[in-house]
């Protein structure tokens, strides 16, 4: 058995507790809740044929009220950078904790997550940046915590990344 | 102060407080509150793990003060949250570690929620004002092109007075689209 700690961060309100929830308790609920602090929660996977434990650390939301304390990234093998795709500012969010991140833990695997997939109607970011970020190398997923797309293979990626490494 | 008293006044204080052993070994000074016992469970102990390693850090430095971690989140038997913050102290050559209920989280998690609400509210709104002005934009300007058109066709005096005073009302409506978008994108 491996356990591996992922942390899951960004800007408030993209839905990084909505992600955790659908994944391990195939919940969603559409009241937007704020997370104050840590919550920690664990779900078992079977990948490339070994049982791996991920033991998920969802951190509060980043605004200009809360800021992420990077320290509680340490000992993560790897993490989601959650973006909300009808919200253009929280991808600079995003990717401002991202070079956080790297200097606080270095160079661990990671997924850009650009969750609310279900509201493309209302859809922001700039196609070209994303694209510019998945020939640099970056895997992005769209997802939606509420229909359930994407969120498994959010989760997956990152593992089978982690288990790469 | 006698044992009874601090033991009262730690539980009065939703506080845990464990002394660390210069081998250490963490003993409870104080039996510990039934919230504290729910946080056994196996999923708790990764942020335990991870404030002992940082807590190590602060004790060996032997600086007396305190550092602090949290909160953490928990559900209680009833499936409700909870939080909770964890200090590691040095107070002379002692050194303790601190969990300690924070009812303060619920007020942190109401006002975070009402400006957060607030702002995504705002944002939904600003987002809606910047569409409607672009389409009205359209619109006026689908209205000149109407307007240059009819010029085009030769007008009697008396329409083109009338044509100068529609473009002048356009103008008007124009700009007072540009002042509802500006105000609409404007910091709360």
């Amino acid at each position: 058995m491996i356990q591996k700690k992922i942390c899951l961060i960004g800007g408030f309100g993209v839905g990084k507790t909505s992600l955790v929830s659908q994944f391990v308790h195939s919940i969603f609920s559409d009241k937007y809740l704020t997370t104050v602090g840590v919550k920690i929660e664990k779900k078992s996977l079977v990948l490339k044929e070994q049982d791996l434990d991920l033991v998920i650390w969802d951190l509060y939301g980043e605004d200009d009220f809360q800021k992420v304390r990077m320290s509680y990234l340490r000992g993560a093998s790897g993490y989601l950078l959650v973006a909300d795709g009808t919200r253009r500012t929280t991808l600079d969010t995003a990717l401002a904790l991202h070079e956080a991140a790297d200097r606080t833990i270095g160079h661990v695997p990671f997924v850009l997550v650009l969750n609310k997939a279900d509201l493309s109607a209302q859809w922001e970011l700039d196609e070209g940046a994303i694209v510019r970020l998945m020939q640099s190398g970056w895997r992005v997923l769209r997802t939606s915590a509420k229909t359930g797309i994407g969120v498994e293979e959010a989760f997956i990626t990152l593992g089978n990344a982690m288990l790469s490494e | 102060m006698g044992d009874d008293l601090l033991a009262g006044l730690l539980q009065a204080m939703d506080m845990v407080v464990f002394e660390r052993r210069p081998d250490g070994a963490f003993v409870t000074i104080t039996e510990p509150p039934r919230w504290f016992a729910l946080m056994n469970a196996d999923l708790r102990f990764p942020f335990l793990g991870h404030i002992l390693a940082e807590a190590g850090d602060f004790w060996d430095r032997r600086v007396p003060g305190v550092q602090d971690w949290g909160p953490a989140a928990e559900l209680d038997e009833h499936g409700k949250e909870f939080h909770y913050k964890v200090m590691a102290v040095q107070a002379e050559e002692r050194q303790y570690l601190v969990f300690q209920l924070d009812r303060g989280s619920d007020r942190t998690r109401e006002m975070l929620q009402k400006v957060r609400e607030r702002s995504l509210a705002e944002s939904t709104r600003s987002k809606r004002t910047t569409s409607l002005a672009s389409d009205a934009r359209h619109t006026v300007a689908d209205i000149h092109d109407l307007l240059a058109r009819l010029r085009a066709t030769g007008l009697t005096q008396a329409q083109t007075d009338v044509m100068a005073e529609v473009t002048d009302v356009l103008d008007e409506l124009l700009m007072s689209i540009d002042r509802v978008a500006r105000s609409s994108q404007a910091p709360v």
